[in-house]
């Protein structure tokens, strides 16, 4: 009864024979033998894998289905019931992320006083509204400074659903800051009005920053698209005026229904523009994996 | 759970087994500045404890990476539970049935032990459904779950290894890679670190890279030794042993299987049954 199979260390050398499991299993065994095979089985996990597969497939499904309600329905405080239903909201959301919205909404808005745009549309904030979410996408893309790199590689596309969710989840506190912000600046001025046309910008170049994440990494490709929107809606007056960054704030927030980006011909062109990148995302996802993001760990230690 | 009856070493062979290696090759570095961690392993794994012994330089982590699925290949064949890692399908399917401890693992400060192994029951796909269950379970079996709730800054470090371990365990994987996981364990964690291998080990493929010889004894069905990236030597862990006891002393302080390690790994030819 003892030989029958290489004991594993440390566990005692006696294990249950298969006779004697399938014996147990049927309930044929007696007294003295079940109170030793219950006690060895409950310190022998190889024992109980075999006493596992000697049992009758209904009986099987019978202990699968006991431990699965067990486990799933244990009794929890509601406190506790409700931390862990949103408990992904402590990876998807990060504070650092939504600090730099923060700090970019408050930076168009402060441009706005200070060069005294006036009660004129919402002035230079609607102007950067399309690019501020992408002050936090910069910073929600998982990079090899992360302690845990390694093991996220190996999980499946972490990378590219990390870093949806987090773009997401920017997106759900960009948007409302900036329309709440520039509406109050409006409204302080005794005007109303909110303007939605920068809202599929935004989308459009959120996407192009995904789209580029794949191939010159998130941070990096934000910080591209930034600039080249900056640059984009504020060079042009900024060369018009001679450099004076005021009287170019001032320029370029002047004519804001007119400006030919936010034009409502041109919504259709961000929508596609929108469709385009999200398509390439789609298709381009296995870059967010495997291939050139692991080669700094295969630099260090072999 | 595939291939975890069982069998005759010959029958699980010509069937799948869960981790298949032919004629792997990975390679850093183009031109002149090129050097080659692994040199055209072949290696079939099956479910329990293996243990992967080597010198520093040998190629372990390597080859833990490539397993991992994070390193390609430069050449050669790997599969995992039946699946070539190089299709994007099939490795997102190993991945969700793979667990690995890489050798440096750090910690997010500020999660609790609870919402760092959730981060990663959520990683890897776990049905939400369960993953509350799972987190609690493998939060169990490493033994945290009196610090469940607690802020990982203010863990020791073994209890962070361990935290590691649980999450490497959260998906109940098919094939737990360890690489280097008794670091910074004491003793008596170390005993019960072992033994919850042994009860992984009974349904699992796990292997485990370490360079503490005794681990290997203690754990392992089988021992790996790599040399050079090559595979040198694979025998059970009792055979080193003897092949220690018939050279040597014991004058110098190293005990029988420190001594059969050091002779196999340098060409020595271990006794009788010794596998593959």
């Amino acid at each position: 009864m003892n030989d029958r199979r290489e004991p594993c260390a440390g566990t005692g050398t006696w294990h249950a024979s298969p006779v004697l499991l399938a014996a147990y299993a049927a309930g044929r065994a007696h007294g003295a033998d079940v109170w030793s095979v219950e006690a060895h089985l409950i310190a022998c996990p190889q024992c109980r894998a075999e006493l596992a597969a000697v049992l009758e497939p209904t009986d099987q499904e019978l202990l699968g289905n006991i431990r699965d309600s067990v486990v799933t329905a244990l009794p929890q405080r509601r406190t506790a019931r409700i931390r862990r239903g949103v408990g992904w909201l402590r990876w998807v959301l990060r504070p650092g992320t939504l600090i730099a919205v923060g700090v970019a909404v408050l930076g168009a808005t402060a441009l706005d006083l200070v060069a005294g745009v006036g009660d004129r549309d919402g002035g230079v904030l609607w102007l950067l509204a399309p690019a501020i979410p992408l002050t936090g996408v910069a910073l929600a893309a998982v990079g090899e400074e992360d302690p845990c790199w390694e093991a996220i590689l190996a999980a499946p596309s972490a990378l590219l659903r990390l870093v949806l969710w987090r773009t997401i989840a920017v997106l759900m506190f960009a948007v409302p800051l900036a329309s709440v912000a520039g509406g109050l600046r409006v409204a302080v001025a005794g005007q109303s009005g909110w303007n939605a046309a920068w809202l599929l910008p935004c989308l459009a170049l959120t996407s192009a920053t995904l789209a580029g994440g794949a191939f010159i990494g998130v941070e990096r490709a934000a910080r591209c698209v930034g600039l080249l929107w900056c640059a984009a809606t504020l060079g042009p007056p900024l060369v018009r005026t001679g450099g004076d960054a005021l009287a170019a704030v001032r320029l370029a927030a002047a004519p804001l229904a007119e400006t030919p980006a936010f034009a409502a011909t041109a919504q259709v062109g961000w929508a596609l523009v929108t469709l385009f990148f999200v398509a390439v995302v789609v298709l381009t996802r296995g870059r967010y994996e495997v291939g050139h993001h692991t080669k700094g760990v295969t630099h260090d230690v072999i | 759970m595939t291939s975890s009856d069982p069998r005759s070493p010959a029958s699980a062979a010509v069937d799948d087994p869960t981790i298949r290696l032919s004629r792997l090759s990975v390679r850093y570095g183009r031109g002149r500045s090129a050097r080659t961690a692994l040199d055209s392993v072949d290696l079939d794994l099956n479910t329990g404890v293996h243990g992967l012994l080597g010198p520093n330089g040998a190629g372990k982590t390597t080859l833990m990476r490539v397993l991992a699925t994070i390193l390609s290949a430069t050449s050669g064949e790997v599969r995992l539970l039946g699946r070539d890692v190089r299709h994007e399908r099939d490795r997102r399917q190993i991945r969700r049935q793979l667990g690995y401890l890489p050798q440096a693992f750090g910690s997010y400060p500020r999660f609790t032990v609870r919402e760092f192994v959730g981060y990663f029951a959520w990683l890897k796909e776990v049905p939400s459904r369960r993953a509350a269950a799972a987190v609690d379970r493998a939060i169990e079996r490493v033994g945290l779950a009196d610090r469940a709730d607690t802020r990982m800054k203010s863990l020791s470090g073994g209890m962070l290894r361990r935290a590691g371990l649980a999450q490497a365990l959260v998906n109940d994987p098919d094939v737990l890679l360890l690489d280097e996981p008794t670091v910074g364990l004491d003793p008596e964690q170390r005993i019960s670190f072992r033994r919850l291998l042994r009860e992984v080990g009974a349904d699992t493929t796990v292997l485990i890279s370490t360079h503490i010889v005794d681990d290997v004894a203690a754990i392992c069905h089988q021992a790996v030794l790599v040399r050079e990236g090559r595979v040198v030597l694979r025998t059970h862990p009792s055979q080193l042993e003897r092949l220690g006891e018939s050279i040597g002393s014991t004058q110098d302080g190293t005990s029988a299987l420190e001594r059969g390690y050091t002779a196999a790994l340098h060409g020595r030819d271990v006794p009788s049954g010794v596998a593959q």
